[in-house]
């Protein structure tokens, strides 16, 4: 390829200092600003983190006190704004949906930060768990890069080094310094896709900016329940699906039915409390001192006991690692186990219709109760104060 | 240290600049201690290796070129070139029984400093007596991984001038050139053939028809991707401190048959081959007449297979190619009468040649790719119809692993021709935009389309 005469630099190193210079400013430019994600795939999970924030930034406030949903997609699928909203319209209250699919305590973290960077917008917000007492798993929750591309869009550069310091392994903080470095470096799929499919990718976006977030709010849920579920033999225990679970959702199924080995669960058990403890405190330590409640709540867990995440011996209780505020509350864990029943699951995590109808009313009647109690509290303590 | 990591350009950048700011007396020493931190951080046992495998070979050429009988020089020529091939020999073979690693660039090294050794053999005034350069030679940190396998004398004299002269700027702006352009064909193009393979390759017999005729004509296209775009790193990062090494590509598969293609195809092993292999068996038996040429081609063709590996697919890969080779050597002048005397048939016959010449290779690498015959009779059987296919189609691939296989093979094949109508283009787009402008959007290109790559280059592990 030959080069033009005009402008052209001769000098190996200046050349490589201008060639570096172009393309950190385009790759900064272009996505690090968020003006790549704004093109990104409606379906990937940056763009779902992405748009959560950008779209709560735009949305106008609704005049009422808001009560800010956080959480994975369990929370996503279990309560329907849009419902208990119009329902309960008097209360003074709105609720509003930050739940994103595959997100955990670190990302809720960040998202908390990108969209009430005062710590004054939210009247309440709600962190569920799917357990007081962490349970086992496959999956060591902290050593997940895909948390470090998930973030990408919404962290600014001062934010990276707590985020590269969050991962153990050395390579894994390599590669999440590279994308802090390089914010290009973590949407190939995406950019091929775009390249790819540039008129499906437009009719994907004109979709979006026309119903702006419906996601976050008039989703309808899923039907199909667990009741034809049955543990067997082969699958991982499972013998018969659901007709309606896809392929994904079977293999989920089949990763819930396995138990993991008793050290794997036991490093992994400690390793997931530990991460959890540490962003949830991170959270609490935000808002102290703010008017905002955190409200923890253990949201229903499974249609049945799953021996993948069966409680093991010694597992610590997530209430006693986390640092007591004023304005942190912990809802009863028993609060929603009748909703533990294969007839309100979907799958093996996530509720169906029936259970979001009931979970919605459930958990939105709570808040409120719990909101209008440290109300009551506050206003006493300030008469108090008063007459002394 | 791989070539496509970020810690090795950063590296590379830092030790470029520094190789200019030495004074040229020290350079040779600097870049021989280059290249050993280079392959220590591979492996230190086997710097010890590639040392005394350089000594060892110093010391032959100097016997050779002081040895006062022919019958002694004969006999050091010899015993260097029985040692090394041992060497190679015993980790080809042994090394896969006792678990050892094979030693990176075992095999290029090897072959440069045997031809070395022929090369003062046949003339003493070959004779490096620089023992720094010399090591250098062999240890040249661009091409120890993977080649190209530079001709000794080629590389001293390049290396006489590189070692006193100041930058020379346009060179090194080639070198920036070759080495975006490999990296764009390694990260953009083989690795994404790569991950289809790999998703294809856990079970074949699953999948369709198409599926698998796509997956085998990716084998050819993934390998002509990954290696010719190291290559291109090798001869860039090479052209930083003064080198050009020799290119081991020139459109393989505009060629019009499987012979020609191998005069494209690993040009500097093919090379070697020829001038120390079979042109030395052609003179020897040249009383034979057509079957000696056989003979020749059939030696030559094995040993490439056997050079790859010492096992049945590598013999069965050399094996095929000295087929098809004999054959088309052997219907020279029958084609030459057919189709050689019109304008048109001889276009006709370049095309269909070039054709059939991709599906050769192609067919050949059923036995390169895999590792075992059987495998090699599995992909065979589902490509011919012998073994009913899966019901698997390119609908159940994860959609970022198939959709860019077909533009992918596309651009491959296009490279592997030679990239016609590529330079007016490149002219126009050198007219309209700086070159640092060019550089900075191809690294935004490779930063952004990169994916998680499959693993290192397919030559190094040979």
């Amino acid at each position: 390829m030959a080069s033009s005469r005009f402008l052209a630099i001769r000098n190996p190193l200046w050349l490589l200092a201008a060639s570096l210079a172009v393309f950190l400013a385009l790759d900064n430019g272009i996505f690090r600003s968020g003006m790549y994600a704004r093109f990104a795939n409606t379906e990937t999970l940056p763009a779902q983190v992405f748009n959560t924030v950008h779209f709560e930034n735009l949305r106008p406030a609704t005049g009422k006190r808001e009560i800010f949903l956080a959480g994975a997609s369990t929370m996503h699928w279990a309560f329907w704004c849009k419902q208990y909203n119009l329902a309960h319209e008097n209360t003074g209250y709105a609720f509003v949906m930050g739940a994103i699919a595959g997100t955990n305590e670190e990302m809720w973290y960040y998202v908390l930060r990108a969209v009430d960077p005062d710590r004054d917008r939210y009247a309440a917000i709600v962190i569920p768990n799917a357990g007081y007492i962490v349970d086992s798993w496959h999956d060591d929750e902290a050593e997940n890069y895909d948390d470090a591309e998930m973030l990408a869009p919404i962290l600014s550069l001062s934010e990276w080094p707590g985020v590269i310091a969050n991962f153990q392994n050395p390579d894994l903080r390599w590669k999440a310094a590279l994308l802090a470095a390089f914010p290009s470096h973590g949407d190939a799929a995406d950019l091929q896709d775009l390249i790819l499919h540039p008129s499906l990718r437009a009719a994907r976006l004109r979709q979006r900016w026309a119903g702006g977030a419906f996601w976050l709010y008039d989703w309808p849920g899923t039907p199909g329940s667990m009741q034809d579920f049955r543990a067997g033999p082969g699958n991982g225990g499972v013998a018969v699906f659901p007709s309606d679970l896809n392929s994904f959702e079977r293999a989920n199924s089949i990763d819930e039915f396995t138990r993991p080995s008793p050290r794997d669960a036991a490093i992994n058990t400690a390793r997931n409390a530990q991460f959890q403890a540490f962003w949830l405190n991170k959270i609490i330590a935000r808002y102290a001192g703010s008017s905002t409640i955190l409200l923890f709540a253990q949201i229903p867990r499974w249609p049945m006991p799953l021996p993948a995440r069966g409680p093991i011996a010694g597992a610590p209780d997530l209430r006693q690692l986390l640092t007591h505020d004023v304005n942190t509350v912990f809802l009863p864990e028993d609060a929603f186990v009748s909703l533990e029943q294969p007839k309100y699951f979907h799958d093996t995590i996530h509720l169906n219709n029936v259970g979001r109808a009931i979970f919605t009313n459930l958990l939105g009647d709570q808040v409120l109760r719990v909101l209008e109690t440290q109300g009551q509290e506050a206003q006493g303590s300030h008469a108090q104060r008063k007459t002394t | 240290m791989g070539f496509v990591s970020v810690a090795f350009f950063l590296c590379l950048a830092l030790a470029a600049t520094a190789f200019y700011a030495v004074p040229g007396r020290w350079r040779t020493r600097y870049l021989l201690a280059l290249s050993y931190a280079f392959y220590a951080s591979w492996s230190l046992p086997y710097l010890l290796l590639l040392v005394l495998a350089s000594l060892a070979a110093f010391g032959a050429g100097r016997a050779i070129a002081h040895a006062a009988e022919e019958r002694s020089k004969k006999i050091f020529l010899a015993g260097g070139i029985a040692a090394l091939l041992v060497l190679v020999a015993g980790f080809k073979g042994g090394g896969e029984i006792k678990g050892l690693l094979f030693p990176l660039g075992l095999s290029y090294y090897s072959f440069k400093l045997i031809a070395y050794l022929v090369e003062v053999y046949w003339d003493e005034s070959a004779l490096q007596a620089d023992l720094a350069a010399f090591c250098l030679y062999p240890a040249f940190f661009p091409q120890i991984v993977s080649g190209p396998i530079q001709r000794p004398q080629d590389f001293f004299a390049q290396w006489r001038r590189a070692a006193r002269a100041p930058a020379d700027f346009a060179g090194i702006e080639d070198g920036f050139r070759l080495i975006l352009g490999g990296l764009m064909l390694k990260l953009l193009i083989a690795d994404r053939l790569g991950a289809f393979i790999a998703v294809v390759d856990v079970e074949p017999e699953r999948f369709n028809w198409g599926v698998n005729a796509a997956c085998i004509c990716c084998y050819t296209l993934q390998l002509y991707a990954d290696f010719a775009g190291y290559t291109n790193i090798a001869l860039g990062v090479g052209k930083l401190f003064g080198i050009t090494g020799p290119p081991n590509f020139n459109a393989p598969f505009a060629a019009a048959n499987i012979q020609d293609m191998w005069r494209r195809w690993h040009m500097s092993l093919t090379l070697w081959l020829t001038d120390y292999l079979f042109m030395p068996l052609q003179m020897a038996l040249r009383g034979l007449g057509r079957a000696g040429l056989v003979l020749c081609i059939t030696i030559n063709m094995v040993a490439i297979g056997l050079w790859h590996g010492l096992t049945l697919n590598f013999l069965c890969f050399g094996a095929f190619h000295a087929l098809c080779l004999n054959v088309t050597a052997l219907t020279a002048k029958p084609r030459k009468f057919l189709f050689g005397r019109r304008a048109v048939t001889r276009a006709a016959a370049h095309l269909s040649g070039a054709v059939l010449t991709f599906g050769l290779m192609t067919l050949s690498m059923l036995f390169f790719h895999t590792q075992t015959l059987g495998s090699a009779w599995l992909h065979f059987r589902l490509l011919t119809f012998l073994l009913p296919a899966g019901v698997l189609g390119w609908g159940d691939i994860r959609s970022d692993v198939s959709d860019p296989v077909i533009a992918c093979m596309a651009l491959a094949y296009y490279f592997s021709i030679g990239a016609p109508g590529l330079r007016p283009v490149g002219r126009v787009a050198g007219a309209l935009a700086p070159n640092w402008l060019q550089y900075g959007l191809a690294l935004l290109l490779i930063s952004a389309m990169t994916v998680e790559s499959a693993g290192g280059f397919i030559y190094g592990q040979f």
